[in-house]
């Protein structure tokens, strides 16, 4: 396996706040890597130890197998495309894109050779002599990247660079740059506090909290086998039903809930999850940076696991409960129903005509299978 | 906002008013003196001549004057952005006590300039504290003669008119996102490299209002170089204040005046169209 970077026990703090506490992680060539995580979790400073932008306090960072310490921006094979996309507002298109060949000194004919392919990737012919300030912001996200991509650099590094743009903009960049980063086969280290933007694009993903990474791994088994109530919360929606106490029968768990529901979960669910396809293991303690290892566990199923259904299911979770809300999405159609044993449950269905005449306050059976759902301890 | 604009139109006339009295009505008797030969009599016909600018430049000696000012005014500039830059730099990237140090940087406005003038002369006179200093040092061996020279007249300007540089500079500094420094360098350049390109480039922006807050004014000094000028060092000013003041030709002095205006405002639109916003920001084709 080729590492391209291998960053090992980094730490950073500001003053006497730890941003960034003993983070591990690996990234192989030509993979899309996302720092996930909540503004304020050490992501971007990460990125900016990366780019050499700032130096970790303890730990060490290695590039293409080259140690990084001491080595400054100008000097890495890295290259950041910046939250705020730092244009350079007196330069032109073609004068922003060509910079860093500039500064390479590459002869004239070459860096017009760079700049043609260049723009023919990002899609920004004709546009060479444009004011950054007369480009739309999807324009100057392209002009960002193409002026960064042109280095031929090992890793491109881009720090919530669609943050800016409106939603519909937003999705397309999304497809935009996994397709480029496809085409040109560099290694993406990409912060985000977006999750959706995270799944759709990433080879692999890091949930980061409180300056430690909590998971790593695919983005399905992030979503699908999240390791503690923090990714299973930041990523996606979920019911989280507090389990007061957990009995094992044969090959099952049995959950009592507060208001004595009975959940039944296989005792398999944990192993099955622990080894889904994927999931990088991580050095260093597993936490969630929740502290307070007294708290109940709980149990942890996604809305669209739970079906819908009008006659009793045998060897399944059934339980009945009242219609709430009815949310329409289009696509889906999201209900929020109460029900006496577990509370407050999110349900989300496909809109393919199956729940004809549903009304709020209406009664229905809902129920998953034995091997859904996770039990989440802190 | 235009709300208020729109329904309060009646404010805008005390304004109109005072530059009306304290601007225009000044002006144009100057405009009239400039272009009169006879001080302005209630009953007397007005006769119209170019004379007085006609004698600006048939003498010789004006001629020198006004290129001495513009010269001396041109070093003023240079100076005054060498001493400030580092300062403005400091203040807008190095520290986080910019707002303090700024006030700080104001207090000599808070004491009459002709006195900060006078206190320049005690520092640079024969037996002034600058002498004193480098006799003391033995730097040197009798006291060097500083004073009534365009020498003196030069630092003089310089420390007036520096924090009029510092401040506009300071600004533009402060516009700078850090992050296009950082990108910069991200692309390979080295500190020094960024700096030039990016820094110094788009702070070009504050040099140009600095100029212009230094230039105009110490293009009119009369005051600095009459306290600390000699003979060699009058200027346009001096002139000036001379006609109204002593020889009592107001018409000259305001032709003079209408000559140096007009120089200013010349200047002003000729620098702007070579250095002014436009040429900083706009596309090179040069690749």
């Amino acid at each position: 396996m080729n590492y391209i970077v291998c960053a090992e026990d980094i730490s950073k703090s500001y003053g006497s706040i730890l941003a960034v506490d003993k983070v591990s992680f690996t990234v192989r060539e030509g993979e899309f890597f996302s720092l996930l995580g909540p503004s304020g979790c050490g992501k971007t400073t990460i990125l900016r130890i990366l780019g050499g932008f700032i130096e970790q306090d303890g730990g060490t960072v290695s590039i293409d197998g080259k140690d990084m310490k001491g080595i400054p921006p100008n000097r890495r094979d890295t290259a950041m495309v910046f939250q705020n996309l730092a244009l350079f507002p007196h330069m032109d298109v073609r004068e922003n894109i060509v910079y860093g060949l500039r500064k390479r000194k590459f002869p004239a004919d070459r860096i017009r050779e760079e700049l043609n392919s260049i723009l023919e990737i990002v899609d920004l012919k004709g546009f060479e002599t444009r004011r950054i300030s007369e480009l739309s912001g999807g324009q100057q996200q392209r002009v960002a990247l193409a002026r960064s991509l042109i280095v031929k650099p090992k890793i491109l590094l881009l720090d919530e660079p669609l943050a800016s743009l409106d939603k519909k903009l937003r999705v397309s960049m999304q497809g935009e740059l996994k397709e480029i980063q496809k085409r040109i086969g560099t290694t993406f280290l990409y912060v985000t506090h977006d999750q959706g933007e995270a799944l759709t694009m990433s080879d692999n993903i890091a949930v980061m909290n409180k300056g430690v990474i909590i998971q790593m791994g695919t983005p399905d088994s992030i979503y699908n086998c999240p390791w503690n109530i923090f990714t299973a919360d930041f990523i996606g929606a979920g019911n989280f039903i507090p389990v007061i106490s957990v009995e094992k029968e044969n090959h099952m768990f049995v959950l009592k809930t507060e208001d004595r529901g009975r959940i039944f979960l296989r005792d398999d669910f944990k192993k099955d999850c622990r080894d889904f396809p994927g999931v990088k293991k991580i050095q260093g303690p597993e936490s969630s940076g929740v502290k307070d290892k007294t708290a109940l566990p709980v149990f942890f199923i996604r809305p669209e696991k739970i079906k819908i259904t009008t006659k009793p299911q045998r060897n399944k979770n059934l339980f009945n409960g009242k219609v709430k809300a009815i949310i329409f999405e289009g696509p889906d159609i999201r209900l929020e129903v109460v029900s006496n044993t577990l509370g407050k449950i999110k349900i989300e269905v496909k809109n393919d005509g199956s729940l004809p005449g549903l009304k709020e306050n209406d009664n229905l059976l809902f129920h998953w299978d034995y091997i859904d759902g996770i039990l989440l301890e802190y | 906002m235009s709300v208020i604009k729109s329904k309060n139109k009646n404010l805008i006339y005390p304004g109109l008013l005072w530059l009306f009295i304290f601007f225009l009505l000044p002006l144009s008797v100057i405009l009239i003196y400039a272009v009169t030969a006879h001080d302005l009599v209630p009953g007397e016909s007005l006769k119209f001549t170019f004379s007085n600018f006609a004698v600006i430049f048939q003498k010789k000696h004006y001629l020198i004057i006004l290129l001495r000012s513009l010269k001396i005014s041109f070093l003023t500039t240079i100076f005054s952005i060498i001493f400030s830059y580092p300062v403005a730099y400091f203040l807008a990237k190095r520290t986080k006590f910019d707002k303090v140090l700024i006030v700080v940087l104001m207090i000599p406005f808070w004491i009459n300039y002709l006195i900060r003038t006078f206190a320049w002369k005690l520092i640079l006179s024969e037996n002034g504290v600058l002498n004193q200093l480098l006799l003391w040092l033995k730097v040197i061996d009798e006291p060097v003669r500083v004073l009534y020279s365009q020498t003196s007249v030069l630092l003089g300007l310089i420390y007036m008119y520096t924090p009029m540089m510092v401040l506009p500079l300071y600004a533009s500094l402060l516009r700078i996102d850090n992050s296009l420094v950082e990108a910069s360098q991200d692309l390979g350049a080295s500190r020094i490299r960024a700096f030039f390109d990016i820094t110094f480039k788009l702070s070009l922006t504050g040099i140009f209002a600095g100029t212009l807050l230094v230039f105009i004014p110490a293009l009119g000094s009369f005051a600095i170089p009459a306290i600390l000028g000699g003979t060699d060092s009058v200027m346009i000013g001096n002139i000036i204040e001379n006609q109204f003041s002593r020889v009592g030709n107001w018409n000259f002095g305001s032709a003079f005046t209408v000559a140096l205006a007009v120089l200013s405002i010349a200047l002003v639109l000729f620098y702007s169209k070579i250095f002014g916003l436009e040429s900083i920001y706009k596309n090179k084709g040069n690749t």
